[in-house]
């Protein structure tokens, strides 16, 4: 198993958010995480990756680390980063004044060097870095401009997913990374997901939307609902949600 | 113990100067004597602030340091080299025909009487420190770049100050009038420092019709010196100024800029940050005067402070009752990086006329925690991460400069970010 998620209640502000949620997740899986807004969907990943403004009250989040399931809570955000957990987020941040080569190849050789490989010079980051843009379209000259800064909402997600190929976590959240994406760009960002799949890592899609799947294959499709997963089964029950919407769930 | 202007007017009276004629030496002292007679520290609204107790124990060197310069002509730049050992005999300007460069004293009697007279608009009596720079020349000099000439490359101008000699009393003087139609940069490195030292540059700019005048000004760091820098300008009809000051870490500074818009479609950008950290203190003045309609004047200053560091920012907007049109705009950002740093901030607006648009505002906070959450998710440790968004801070001031002007400043900027962020702020 690489992540298992044990009765999991957070709150943020004393406002319960999760209230008891279970997921378990193998290696070379695909998760779809979907619900209304306001279910939790977004604390989930962000208590994953070890946002610190939510408090966990209760439960477990165990991490596959060497063989081991070792709990998460003992592990600072760069340090969960650092062993192959990756989040894309939602809304990704500007860095003005960091170029996204500087950056990219900062969280490079900060993963490199704790997984025990060889950290990247200028040079081989370069040759390397490109052969990534490759798997999401993207022209070079995004490599000298400042991360995110004046990227278009498609640019920035795209950006992301380039930080996830750099990154080759063995975990990721992918936080509704389809908002905002017009059709070829959803196609675009998908295919380089998809390209990224292999057996050894895993994948959560956090999103709204059907369409998504259309493009990524999940396994595994989990209802969340007010903090909870409250159905979980194959796509077919995407297709679902999508057919008769969520109020199904509250009923 | 004398202060630090009776001193420096003993200096001024006693000095045997080189003045090219004593008829010349003789007016500017009657002029400058009679006008400014300062005999304390300055007090009020503008200086409440300022703690003037460590300057006046400061056991400062009954001697004055003469700045001597020295031109050469680089790849990038054109250099001028201020220091105390250059030779005054050897300033030899290999570029005469792009532009003049004189020391007062060597100037005849009719020219001095012209610089006196524009030195008078910028009399400022609220300023003793600036004043003070008048009452005595033999550390002042005049850059003219001539009507309608396009300079090819900055000039750089770099101030040092022999740093192994403590207790100076250090000044500079320079004047700059940019002809008409004339372009150019100037980058101005101040460099000066020296244990319980005590130094004072002045920068005085008169921009003709439709010139354009740049100043990058930069204050390395000096944590052990108390620093004045004070620059004035004037502009005539459409001329347009850019000046940018960064100040960097500094035991003790003062920055006091003011601008005149004297004639219409005159444009000022003003742009600065102040990094500071430690138990330094550091206080910056503007004040945007516009005298005639269709002025513009815009101003961006950001404060990056750290540990026990204080900073103040002042930023005061004058639109007369006859400078109808006009725009101006100041913002000024500060952020903090520790829980015991201070900043006291007040933009002001003065709006004598209702047909302007106009708009200030200041900011005070701390590394937003969403930013910071980023960049620890790609794996980068807690200090990195802060210390980035401290660069992109005060970063975001220079997207849109030069690549000359980004490595100008680049550099110390990037020595001087490693040190702040230490702390842990538990974000």
């Amino acid at each position: 198993m690489l992540l298992e998620i044990k009765n999991l209640q957070v709150q943020i502000e004393n406002k319960p958010v999760l209230k008891g949620l279970n997921l378990n997740v193998n290696p070379g899986e695909v998760h779809a995480i979907m619900g209304p807004n306001g279910s939790g969907k977004s604390t989930l990943s962000k208590v994953v990756a070890g946002h610190k403004q939510y408090e966990v009250t209760a439960g477990e989040i165990n991490f596959e680390i060497n063989f081991k399931m070792k709990s998460l809570f003992e592990m600072s955000a760069d340090e969960r980063a650092r062993e192959g957990i990756f989040l894309a987020f939602q809304y990704p941040v500007e860095v003005p004044g960091v170029t996204n080569f500087d950056f990219l190849r900062m969280s490079y050789n900060s993963v490199a060097q704790h997984q025990g490989f060889p950290e990247k010079t200028p040079e081989e980051f370069l040759v390397f870095v490109k052969e990534k843009m490759k798997v999401v379209k993207m022209n070079e000259e995004f490599l000298y401009r400042s991360v995110n800064s004046g990227f278009s909402g498609g640019e920035k997600k795209r950006n992301e997913i380039l930080q996830m190929a750099v990154l080759s976590p063995r975990l990721s959240f992918l936080d509704e990374t389809d908002s905002g994406l017009d059709i070829d760009a959803l196609r675009i960002v998908s295919e380089g997901v998809n390209s990224l799949r292999t057996s050894e890592n895993a994948i959560i899609l956090v999103t709204h939307y059907q369409r998504l799947l259309d493009y990524i294959k999940p396994d595994f499709v989990h209802v969340l609902a007010d903090g909870k997963i409250v159905e979980s089964g194959g796509p077919e029950l995407a297709l679902k949600l999508e057919s008769q919407g969520y109020d199904w769930i509250k009923a | 113990m004398e202060n630090i202007f009776q001193a420096w007017q003993q200096h001024s009276q006693n000095h045997t100067s080189s003045f090219k004629d004593e008829a010349s030496r003789s007016a500017w002292l009657k002029t400058q004597l009679s006008t400014w007679n300062q005999k304390d520290y300055p007090t009020g609204e503008s200086w409440k602030y300022v703690n003037f107790k460590d300057i006046k124990n400061l056991p400062l060197s009954k001697s004055l340091k003469y700045p001597r310069l020295k031109i050469m002509d680089q790849n990038e730049f054109y250099l001028i080299d201020v220091g105390p050992t250059h030779d005054i005999e050897k300033l030899d300007n290999p570029l005469k025909e792009h532009f003049e460069i004189a020391a007062l004293n060597s100037l005849s009697f009719e020219e001095l009487q012209q610089v006196q007279k524009k030195l008078d608009q910028h009399c400022d009596l609220q300023n003793p420190f600036a004043q003070m720079h008048l009452s005595f020349l033999d550390h002042c000099y005049r850059l003219k770049i001539k009507k309608n000439t396009v300079l090819n490359k900055p000039i750089y101008l770099r101030w040092n100050n022999n740093t192994e000699v403590n207790n100076e009393f250090s000044l500079f003087h320079f004047i700059v009038e940019c002809e008409e139609n004339a372009q150019a940069e100037l980058f101005l490195d101040d460099k000066s420092q020296g244990q319980k030292s005590f130094n004072s540059l002045r920068l005085d700019l008169f921009l003709e019709s439709r010139s354009q005048f740049k100043v990058y000004f930069q204050k390395s760091e000096a944590d052990q010196s108390y620093s004045f820098y004070h620059a004035h300008g004037t502009l005539k009809k459409e001329a347009q100024l850019k000046h940018f000051d960064m100040t960097h870490p500094s035991l003790w500074t003062r920055h006091n800029l003011n601008f005149e818009l004297a004639e219409s479609g005159s444009e000022v950008h003003l742009k600065g940050a102040y990094l500071n950290n430690k138990n330094n203190f550091s206080d910056h003045h503007t004040r945007m005067t516009h005298h005639v309609p269709q002025t513009h004047s815009f101003q961006d200053y950001r404060g990056l402070l750290d540990d026990k560091a204080k900073a103040v920012f002042n930023g005061l907007i004058q639109i007369r009752h006859h400078a109808f049109q006009s725009q101006s705009q100041l913002i000024n950002k500060n952020l903090l990086l520790s829980t015991h740093c201070e900043i006291n901030t007040k933009p002001e607006l003065q709006i004598d006329n209702d047909d302007v648009k106009a708009s200030h505002g200041a900011t005070v906070g701390r590394l937003d925690p969403d930013q910071l959450f980023y960049l620890l998710s790609r794996g980068l440790t807690e200090k990195e991460s802060r210390q980035i968004l401290a660069k992109a801070f005060i970063a975001g001031l220079l997207e849109e400069e030069s690549p000359l002007v980004k490595k100008f400043y680049g550099e110390t900027l990037n020595l001087t970010l490693s040190q702040f962020g230490e702390v842990e702020l538990g974000l």
